[in-house]
C-alpha cells in the first residue's frame, strides 16, 4: 500500500527516515572530524550512508517526479548564484591582486579552481543533455 | 494550472495517498497539484485524467489571465 505517507499508522515517513539517515551520516562525519577521529569519520559516514541506500532500496522509500523538479530548480539556482557570485569576485580579485592591494592565497587560489572546474563540469553535463533532446 | 482533482478525489472518497499510490507518485505530489503549487508532467497528467475517466483538459485548465 502507501509507502511515502503519514496516512497510516507509521509515526515516519519512508521518506523522513532516509533523509534523516543522510542526516546522521552527515553529523556524525562532521562531529568525528572535529573530534580529529578522521577515520572513524569516513567509517561512519560510509555506514550510515549505506544503511540509507539500502533502506531507500527496500523500505519503500519513493521519490517522484515533483521531486526531480525541484532538485532541479535547486541546481538551477545554485548555478546561478555561483556565477554570480564569481563573476564578480575573481575578476575583483584578479585587478587587486594587480594592483598590489591583494594576494592570493592557496586557499582563495584552490576556491577558484574548483569553481572553474565546477562550471567545465556543468558544460559537459549541458552538451550530453542537449545531444540527448 | 487551474484543476478540480481535489473535488474528483474527495467524490471517490480517496485519500491524497490512495491517488497517489494509484498514479504512481507521492502523497505530497497530489497534495502539491491540488494546491495549484506544482503543474504535473504530461505522463502524470494523462495518468490522472485516465484514473478518473475524463480527458487532461477537463481536468487541468490553464489559469485565467
Amino acid at each position: 500500500m502507501s509507502t511515502s505517507t503519514l496516512s497510516d499508522s507509521r509515526l515516519v515517513s519512508p521518506r523522513l527516515l532516509f533523509v534523516g539517515l543522510w542526516a546522521v551520516a552527515a553529523a556524525s562525519y562532521t562531529a568525528l572530524l572535529l573530534l580529529d577521529r578522521p577515520l572513524a569519520a569516513a567509517g561512519a559516514f560510509v555506514a550510515v550512508g549505506a544503511a540509507a541506500v539500502a533502506y531507500e532500496r527496500v523500505g519503500g522509500v519513493r521519490f517522484d517526479e515533483r521531486d526531480t523538479a525541484l532538485y532541479e530548480t535547486a541546481a538551477a539556482r545554485t548555478v546561478q548564484v555561483l556565477g554570480v557570485v564569481s563573476a564578480v569576485a575573481f575578476p575583483s580579485l584578479v585587478a587587486a591582486s594587480a594592483l598590489g592591494y591583494y594576494e592570493w592565497t592557496a586557499f582563495t587560489a584552490g576556491v577558484g579552481a574548483t569553481v572553474a572546474a565546477v562550471f567545465a563540469l556543468w558544460l559537459v553535463m549541458l552538451v550530453a543533455a542537449r545531444a540527448t533532446r | 494550472m487551474e484543476t478540480d482533482l481535489r473535488r474528483r478525489r474527495e467524490e471517490r472518497g480517496l485519500s491524497q495517498a490512495a491517488l497517489g499510490e494509484a498514479v504512481g507518485v507521492t502523497r505530497q505530489t497530489i497534495n502539491s497539484i491540488e494546491r495549484g503549487r506544482y503543474d504535473p508532467s504530461l505522463e502524470l497528467a494523462f495518468a490522472l485524467a485516465d484514473f478518473f475517466d475524463c480527458r487532461v483538459e477537463e481536468l487541468f485548465q490553464p489559469e485565467a489571465q
